[in-house]
């Protein structure tokens, strides 16, 4: 690789890694597991990237790495050795009580139970249009599909989830009606 | 709105984000390394290739081949694999990669993993391996997937190889209760084979056929994807029995 596409890798992997983490992090609930991921897209990305750069495409590129590899991990015979509770809180909040820091554990907990009831797709659907924000287009490119799958992917997963909210309502209104 | 709520929770999940478990300026050095090391592995497989060639010639010339089929075992196969016991993994943990003399048997499966999925499996054509060959210790395996071209359907090469003798245990499906037993049989060299499906909802519909050598290699041969499956037991079976999948 030439010094200049070296240097522009560099810059990039410094600058997209902790959003790429971020993205992996709601993919597969897990901090460890979500800088593994980012480490084997960026190792990927850079075998690929003179080719990635001239086309002026490397976050989009880099995105579709980090889906794939993703969805391969959970394929991997080492997976079921992990976990992928995303629960527990990785850094102390001091600044927050601990009934503001219960809560959070909670609603993130609730948040990844709900995310690793879906399909992976369905759940990369979600991540991809309502954190990342991108267009159906943009997330079918990304996923490697159709636009119609992309939209069925999320009504459906949408559909999950708020079947799930439903759920949980009526057993919360229920226990305060106890 | 579910979606705005949604995408709220995701935000909120966030919060307590830790510092990067990284630095990304030593994952470009890795990379670096990583093609290094490649191209050096490839060079010397393609050297020792050269040298056996030439070692197997003059076996045959002068007499001492016993007839051709052997030889790419005798080419590839290990005498003898480590039987030693593994230590079980932390929670989380992950075996270490790579194991002793890993590096030549990871290129020489880099080449022959599409090359053997053509051979095997008429009509399917793969994608080069965006990994390659990852092989990991305790025990040893290697393995890797391969995206067919033009299709959605994925083939993934795996092999294990822990014992000297017959591995039953090393069946990773056995007591996977989203993988069905469609059949078992014993190969006419004695290989112990195992058919499962995949009938769980996580993954797409599968197809694998384990072959369990009584060398006690274990070679895993699957095809995934959306039915129908562009090959069946009998081609995933001579893709898992080649001589060449071995360590």
């Amino acid at each position: 690789m030439r010094r200049s596409d070296e240097d522009e890798f560099r810059e990039f992997a410094r600058g997209h890694a902790a959003p790429l983490r971020r993205s992996a992090f709601l993919l597969c609930g897990d901090w460890h597991l979500a800088d593994d991921l980012v480490q084997t897209t960026l190792i990927k990305l850079h075998g690929a990237w003179p080719r990635v750069v001239r086309r002026h495409q490397p976050v989009s590129y880099a995105r579709k790495i980090l889906l794939r590899t993703w969805l391969d991990e959970r394929r991997r015979p080492w997976r079921r050795a992990e976990r992928h509770d995303g629960t527990v809180p990785e850094v102390a909040d001091w600044a927050a009580g601990p009934a503001t820091r219960q809560e959070e554990a909670s609603l993130r907990a609730e948040l990844f139970g709900m995310l690793s009831a879906l399909p992976p797709r369905q759940r990369a659907a979600l991540v991809l249009r309502y954190f990342e924000s991108l267009s159906v287009s943009e997330a079918a490119a990304a996923l490697g599909c159709s636009e119609g799958t992309v939209k069925s992917q999320t009504a459906r997963g949408l559909a999950a989830i708020r079947a799930r909210l439903d759920q949980a309502g009526k057993t919360e209104l229920t226990r305060e009606l106890s | 709105m579910i979606e705005n709520h949604l995408a709220d929770r995701m935000r909120a999940a966030l919060a307590d984000e830790p510092p990067l478990g990284f630095d990304p300026d030593e994952v470009a050095d890795r990379a670096n390394q990583l093609r290094r090391h490649r191209r050096s592995s490839l060079a010397a497989v393609g050297a020792t290739g050269a040298v056996l060639t030439i070692a197997v010639t003059a076996v045959v010339m002068s007499g001492g081949g016993g007839g051709d089929s052997e030889v790419g075992t005798q080419v590839t196969t290990a005498t003898t694999a480590p039987d030693a016991a593994c230590p079980s993994l932390p929670p989380g943990g992950r075996p270490p990669l790579n194991f002793p003399g890993s590096a030549p048997i990871v290129a020489r499966l880099d080449e022959a993993g599409p090359r053997l999925i053509v051979k095997h499996l008429p009509g399917v054509h793969v994608q080069p391996s965006e990994t390659g060959m990852i092989a990991y210790d305790c025990p040893p395996n290697v393995g890797t997937l391969y995206r067919v071209t033009g299709s959605d359907q994925t083939v993934m090469l795996y092999l294990i190889h822990a014992r000297a003798a017959l591995d039953l245990a090393n069946d990773r499906y056995a007591e996977d209760q989203s993988y069905r037993l469609a059949g078992e049989d014993t190969a006419t060299d004695g290989a112990r084979i195992r058919t499962y499906e995949y009938s769980g909802t996580e993954f797409s519909p599968a197809l694998v056929v384990v072959r369990f050598g009584l060398d006690g290699m274990v070679t895993e041969a699957y095809l995934s994807g959306q039915m129908p499956l562009m090959a069946g037991r009998a081609e995933l079976l001579a893709l898992a029995s080649d001589p060449e999948l071995r360590f």
